[in-house]
């Protein structure tokens, strides 16, 4: 049966990975969400859903179209509304009177959990399933290499948009490497490549901005408008801790010694917020202050229209901002989205830090 | 008044309701601005405006550079041969700093966005833009004073007459509109009502795009709403504070970006890349199509001097973009 699933940013190569490791040659590989997939998951959910939701339904029913028969689904952990997408998903979907089979990873309900995974992996044994899955864990990291990589070369590149022609690139072939002793050598690749084929401006000391916020809306291009692109082209750096390494990678999950950014901004927000108030609260008030002591220049931080968690971080942030002396950037995303509005905010934005930075050097 | 020696810098802010153009010297002062009405058609208003211009300072005026900056700054910037491109709010923040260097608080409403820019000692730290709503901007009341048949010139004035004013939903402006017809169908006098809307509009800026912002004087309220006078005095009803309206509010934002183009050309000494004072009588030609390319159908956007391409955009994977 055709198998496949919504599309999330550079995450949907982890995806690809993981099922082609499964053995599942039947993969329908979900295109990258366009103005139609935001009209489509619109008309068919609630006009108040949170966009991410809207987003990912639009997505679905474009790979459903294309012939995809199980769709794999996840439940987020982040205690808010992330938690009921699914089953959600389904009653709209069986509604619309489409025929699939919603494959749901839930991970708090162990034995849904594995007849779910178990359907997934259905073309091999459990070792080469749990195999696949490692494997899967281990790219992430090597996809989130490539991210990284991109956003800072982005930002210096000589000639505009090389970098992203060679992260493409790279991307694939994270995906299409085979074998663990050619897996374990791209890190190598890819740092490599990059060095080879972008040319840098060594003499450049840009602007330094980290992005957090929703998750969706910070790894998902189509919902942020490509805010990294956008900053990118102004000749900033930027980054985010937001991946999903923190969720998927059982390796770093298991040493005692890893230092997690998340677990860092959670102890940084304590003053403001002391217990999970769901989404990522936390994790966006705490990484103003993460950055500052990094000595990055400023933080922008991005979440959909309704989103409830990051409505609490919003109306914090100025606060943590003020106390901190660090710069911040709240942008509501939707569907409806106007870039000129954002462009604007995002070049204001970068005026303000770069005159900050000036103002501290004493020019 | 002109002088050959001295260096000219332009600046263009074309916005959704109007199209300011002013002139500085090397020095920063003002020497000559236009204020018009974009009215939809953003190449006609800048050429227009530059023609408005050159009739009043003469062709002989050399530019040495030129700025552009508001919602249509890009096209804008095509068009008139600008060396840089801002944003309207750096472009308001240095025209208010120039104007008064101890302002740590700008207001600014427009025609369609509304913003409050946080300075202190000299240096923007925060800002604001309305986000999902353009109600309390200009093009509101515009179409309000359109609608009591009222000249929005005349708005303010008589909204001072008023002692009493109706109370007036302004979150957003339909509702708005609708609890004013409501109103004067009660009978509330005009005066009471448009007391109202300026009030209601005040304290929506306030709440929404002034919420959680340190506002500590001077202020300075600026863009075209603030030639009501009616908004200046709920401000100050609702802040407790003097506001300060510059003589210029209409053209600060042409006015930043004029300084912009002279703080640059002052760091990177170089020709102006202005076209000339001709540019009223070029044939600018805006074309645009769909692109088929995926299922974004992006809209591409192309614009054409005197028959010769010069600049297109609008395509998300950037395959059409050129810009020299």
């Amino acid at each position: 049966m055709p198998l496949s699933f919504p599309y999330v940013g550079t995450f949907t190569y982890v995806f690809e990975s993981i099922a082609r490791g499964m053995k599942r040659d039947d993969i329908i590989v979900p295109d990258e969400p366009t103005y139609r997939t935001k009209q489509l998951g619109s008309q068919h959910s609630s006009e108040f859903v949170c966009t991410p939701f809207k987003m990912l339904l639009g997505s679905i029913i474009e790979v459903i179209e294309k012939g995809a028969y199980e769709i794999v689904a996840t439940v987020f952990v982040d205690y808010c509304r992330l938690g009921y997408y699914s089953p959600l998903y389904k009653i709209i979907l069986d509604d619309l009177g489409y025929d699939f089979d919603l494959i749901n990873l839930d991970w708090f309900n162990k034995v849904e959990f594995f007849t779910s995974f178990k359907k997934l992996a259905c073309n091999v044994n459990a070792v080469q399933a749990f195999q696949a899955f490692r494997v899967g864990w281990i790219k992430n990291r090597y996809i989130d290499q490539i991210d990284k990589t991109l956003y800072s070369y982005g930002a210096v590149e000589i000639e505009k948009g090389a970098a992203y022609k060679v992260a493409h690139k790279l991307y694939r072939q994270v995906v299409e490497t085979e074998g663990m002793k050619n897996i374990r050598m791209l890190p190598e690749i890819i740092q490599k490549t990059f060095d080879d084929v972008v040319e840098i401006d060594t003499e450049a000391n840009p602007l330094k901005v980290g992005v957090v916020g929703e998750l969706y809306a910070v790894v998902e291009p189509a919902i942020n408008l490509d805010i990294m692109r956008r900053l990118n082209d102004i000749g900033v750096v930027t980054e985010t801790p937001i991946t999903f390494t923190r969720w998927i990678d059982l390796g770093q999950r298991m040493n005692p010694f890893k230092k997690w950014h998340y677990k860092a901004c959670i102890k940084h927000a304590k003053p403001y917020v002391r217990y999970p108030l769901g989404g990522k609260t936390r994790e966006s008030l705490g990484a103003v202050i993460e950055y500052k002591e990094k000595g990055w220049d400023g933080v922008i931080h991005l979440y959909p229209f309704t989103c409830m968690p990051e409505i609490i971080s919003r109306s914090i942030l100025p606060q943590v901002s003020r106390e901190h002396d660090m710069p911040v950037l709240s942008l509501v995303l939707d569907e409806h989205t106007g870039e000129a509005g954002i462009q604007t905010r995002l070049e204001a934005f970068v005026d303000l830090l770069e005159r900050k930075r000036n103002d501290r050097n004493g020019f | 008044m002109i002088d050959s020696k001295e260096k000219y810098f332009l600046g263009v802010d074309v916005g959704s309701i109007s199209t300011n153009l002013a002139v500085i010297n090397n020095s920063k002062e003002l020497i000559e601005s236009v204020y018009i009405r974009t009215e939809g058609k953003p190449v006609e208003s800048v050429q227009k405006g530059i023609k408005l211009m050159r009739d009043q300072l003469g062709e002989e005026l050399a530019i040495a550079g030129a700025g552009s900056t508001g919602s249509a700054r890009k096209l804008t910037g095509v068009i008139i041969g600008a060396d840089i491109v801002k944003n309207e709010i750096t472009a308001h923040a240095l025209a208010s700093l120039h104007y008064n260097p101890d302002v740590q608080t700008v207001m600014e409403i427009g025609g369609q966005d509304s913003k409050i820019i946080i300075i202190r000692n000299g240096i923007v730290i925060d800002f604001a833009m309305n986000t999902v709503c353009a109600a309390g901007t200009g093009s509101f009341l515009d179409m309000q004073a359109n609608r009591l048949e009222i000249p929005i010139e005349k708005f303010g004035e008589l909204a001072l007459q008023s002692d009493n004013a109706v109370s007036i939903a302004g979150r957003c402006t339909v509702f708005a509109e609708s609890d004013m017809i409501h109103k004067q169908q009660l009978g509330h006098p005009t005066k009471d009502i448009i007391k109202g809307l300026c009030e209601a509009l005040g304290r929506n800026y306030l709440n929404n795009v002034g919420k959680g912002k340190d506002i500590r004087p001077p202020i300075m309220f600026q863009g075209g709403v603030a030639a009501n006078i009616g908004m200046k005095v709920t401000f100050e009803k609702y802040l407790e504070q003097e506001i300060i309206v510059p003589e210029n509010y209409a053209v600060m934002g042409a006015i930043g970006a004029a300084i912009l183009a002279q703080e640059d050309a002052t760091k990177r000494p170089k020709k102006s890349n202005f076209q000339s004072w001709d540019i009223s009588e070029m044939n600018f030609q805006t074309s645009g199509f769909e692109c088929d390319g995926c299922s974004n159908i992006c809209e591409i956007v192309e614009i054409r001097r005197n028959d010769e391409l010069i600049a297109r955009w609008g395509s998300r994977c950037r395959k059409w973009d050129l810009i020299d």
